[in-house]
């Protein structure tokens, strides 16, 4: 390992910060650029992008609690998270987020072992049932809307989000960044849009001591670890409709749980995603991508990766609660209204410079998509059809 | 109010749908020879014709080499019988679809294989 590698692990952990604070600037995106120009330290590059990431799993909930700007892996997190928030306890929800992330990675890193060796003996398996998990996922969500309306509008989000798909991933399409701008259209930009049209307040939030129980720790962290091995396993799927199948297998598990589960399964899926790619040559993040571009999948390369994600755990929970709370102080002091309005610009001029005018038009349905969710009561994770309908095709056969 | 903001939002969707549609069906690809694409062609939709150097065919896919003077790794997901019968080596193809980098390479995603009358 070359001697810079170790500032680039730490460059990757302050890159996460930036990413996972600044809304629209997915760690996606960066890790594509860093693979440009790569110079000589492949090594060192590739750890810099797994900091980077495992520390962005943890930031990226400040904004989505505080600003209303989820990302997909978080936007379940947003409706229980804000409701804390307005109950003055955001520091609280995001202490659980972030405690759910540190421990899930921890087992996660400290499991790998296991979670490789089932790879390798059940992976023609997974192959076989994946379509059905699929298509099970897909059915549950919209079986899971109460009423026919909100049953309607799930099969017409799920069919545009597909049809946009097909429009947009296939080889004909000459949207640049697809990927970034269909997302920032159906979780970002519409969220912003709703909370700009509503009466948007930032409560006080109490600084004051709290308790997390252990059992909630615990098992959530459990269950995030379970959520993150489905989304790392499963192509398409995201954190939030793993933590839906789960919530749907164990019940009810109350809010503080969930958070500690969503929180998990971002930062679980996001390290076991890079053993993904070691065992089975398969990428499923947009990091694993870039790290597959600078490196090959040895053992010893998965090793360093390890070591830097477990450096990252920590830095990313000891930064998270330091900028929770700060943020926390100076929010009242932000004119919440005018924040969004910036925010939403930003992520309209990121769609300008990353994307070209088609990839406009297709922020704009992405966006109208997202906003059809909203303003009809349906859950936008259906909007993740975008990825699975495509998927489920080339299973399918089509 | 709500009602008037969800029917824009339907709407936005349908025309937006409609617009990428339209212009999915007027999409033309650029033809290039293999040496000319690098990494600036990345999302590209592009015609190549060369000669199928090797080939590899599994259940849901076919990956196969082509060659113009320089190679291209090319891959076929869910190929139609036809398309399946025009990919064998030493076959020479108009093949149309997207650059892309998968791990360290460049390929060509194959839309659509059809066969190269030379002398034409």
């Amino acid at each position: 390992m070359e001697s810079n590698s170790i500032a680039l692990v730490l460059a990757g952990c302050f890159l996460g910060i930036f990413t996972g604070l600044v809304p629209g600037i997915h760690v996606n995106t960066i890790a594509a650029l860093s693979t440009i120009n790569p110079e000589n330290n492949f090594l060192g590059l590739a750890l810099m992008i797994c900091a980077m990431s495992i520390v962005h799993s943890f930031v990226d909930f400040i904004p989505a609690i505080f600003f209303g700007c989820p990302e997909e892996s978080n936007y379940l997190s947003v409706l229980p998270g804000h409701r804390m928030l307005l109950k003055g306890k955001g520091i609280e929800a995001i202490t659980l987020a972030a405690a759910g992330a540190f421990f899930s990675g921890l087992i996660a890193i400290l499991m790998g072992i296991v979670f490789l060796s089932f790879l390798e003996k059940t992976s023609d398996l997974l192959y076989k049932i994946i379509p059905f998990v699929l298509v099970f996922v897909l059915g549950s969500m919209v079986f899971s809307e109460k009423g026919a309306k909100k049953k309607f509008f799930a099969i017409g989000i799920i069919f545009a989000s597909g049809l946009l798909a097909h429009l947009v991933l296939g080889p004909k399409s000459s949207v640049e960044n697809a990927l970034f701008v269909c997302i920032t259209g159906f979780f970002g930009a519409s969220t912003i849009i709703e909370s700009l049209r509503k009466k948007s307040f930032f409560p006080e939030q109490k600084q004051s001591k709290f308790r997390i129980r252990k059992e909630v720790l615990f098992e959530g962290s459990l269950l995030g670890l379970g959520a993150g091995a489905l989304v790392a396993v499963v192509p398409a799927i995201g954190a939030n409709q793993a933590a839906f199948v789960l919530r749907k297998i164990f019940g009810n598990i109350g809010t503080k749980k969930f958070l500690v589960l969503l929180g998990g399964s971002g930062t679980a899926n996001m390290f076991l995603g890079f053993l993904m790619w070691f065992a089975l040559g398969k990428t499923r993040s947009g990091s694993a991508v870039a790290i597959s571009q600078l490196i090959e999948a040895t053992a010893e390369n998965i090793v360093w990766i390890s070591l830097a994600c477990f450096f990252a755990l920590g830095f990313g929970f000891i930064a998270t609660m330091l900028l929770a709370k700060k943020i926390a102080v100076h929010m009242k002091k932000i004119d919440y209204k005018k924040a969004n309005k910036a925010i939403l610009l930003l992520l309209i001029a990121l769609v300008f410079l990353l994307s070209n005018p088609t990839g406009l038009i297709a922020f704009a349905t992405s966006t109208a998509i997202g906003l059809t969710a909203i303003f009809n009561g349906v859950k936008r994770t259906h909007c993740m059809a975008f990825l699975m309908i495509p998927t489920l095709m080339y299973y399918f056969g089509f | 109010m709500q009602k008037t903001l969800n029917a824009t939002a339907v709407a936005a969707t349908i025309i937006g749908l409609a617009l990428l549609f339209v212009l999915d069906c007027y999409a033309q690809p650029v033809q290039m020879r293999i040496s000319s694409i690098s990494q600036e062609n990345i999302g590209k939709f592009v015609e190549v014709k060369a000669k199928v150097n090797w080939i590899s065919e599994k259940e849901k896919s076919v990956f196969f080499e082509l060659y113009d003077g320089n190679t291209l790794f090319a891959v076929k997901f869910n190929p139609t019988q036809e398309e399946r019968v025009l990919l064998r080596r030493n076959s020479f193809l108009v093949v149309t679809g997207k650059i892309q980098k998968y791990g360290k390479t460049i390929e060509i995603v194959v839309d659509s294989v059809k066969p190269w009358n030379q002398t034409a």
